[in-house]
């Protein structure tokens, strides 16, 4: 279904619609909300609630650019409406003071980052599940192949060789996308 | 010195986190020397070895929950 389909949709109260955005969008915009507020949950809370605003106002939208570029931006708005508002705590300060810095960052180029990142956990997530806690040893705890090997008893061949399917997978699943989107940000600044 | 047209793919995370061995080393770095594509592919694979800092939070969203 084409973005212009799915918003007249949306426009009519189709709700499967609705519901088909909502699941499209609600993982990546969480992740962008949390680079504004640190913290997950809230992040989710309000990703929810722009969907709820969005449904609400379905009548009266207006999409100029793109829907998910109007995503991504009430979303932001709606992070930065809460950063001001808990702005007397001491410990918001320093977010926000980030959150400036941050504003100059390309929003075509965060939108592409996001979905990169989407794909990239969609090909973890499809590998085989011995593989994804390897995998997720190796990136994230900074485990050494002997720690995992010894970790998980089994042999340094075995976790090797898991690390290199993993890797296999991303080249497979991921570097067609790069090339474009490589392509596609040279477009941008050239 | 040899140049390999195929390197293990996990020479590269251990390369990455500063866990390979001085031979592991010299072995990423002549299969790095031997080809200009295999450059052009460390970079690739290393920018999405990077770009999965953020795994953990799509995993821990529950879209079904919402």
């Amino acid at each position: 279904m084409s973005e212009s389909d799915l918003l007249q949709r949306i426009h009519q109260g189709d709700e499967q619609a609705f519901e088909a955005l909502f699941k499209e969008y609600f993982k990546v915009l969480s992740v962008y909300a949390k680079r504004f507020v640190n913290d997950l949950d809230l992040a989710q809370d309000i990703v929810q609630e722009v969907f709820v605003r969005f449904y609400e106002n379905r009548q009266k939208l207006a999409v100029h650019t793109s829907l998910k570029a109007l995503l991504y931006q009430s979303v932001k708005n709606r992070c930065l409406d809460q950063l001001r508002s808990a702005q007397t705590h001491q410990g918001h300060h320093e977010q926000i003071l980030n959150l400036n810095q941050g504003n100059d960052v390309d929003a075509v180029d965060i939108m592409e980052q996001l979905e990169l990142e989407e794909k990239i956990y969609n090909a973890i997530a499809e590998l085989p599940e011995q593989c994804q806690v390897i995998f997720k040893m190796s990136r994230f705890e900074g485990k050494r192949n002997q720690e995992i090997a010894e970790e998980l008893d089994m042999s340094k061949r075995t976790v090797e060789a898991q690390i290199s399917n993993a890797l296999k997978r991303l080249r497979k699943d991921i570097f067609p996308y790069l090339k474009v989107l490589i392509i596609m940000l040279l477009h941008i600044f050239s | 010195m040899e140049n390999k047209a195929t390197i293990s793919e996990h020479l590269l995370v251990a390369y990455w986190t500063d866990s390979a061995s001085t031979e592991e080393r010299q072995e990423v770095e002549n299969w790095l020397a031997g080809n200009e594509e295999n450059q052009d592919l460390f970079d690739q694979w290393k920018r999405v070895w990077e770009q999965s800092e953020s795994l953990k939070d799509f995993e821990a969203i529950d879209v079904e929950a919402r």
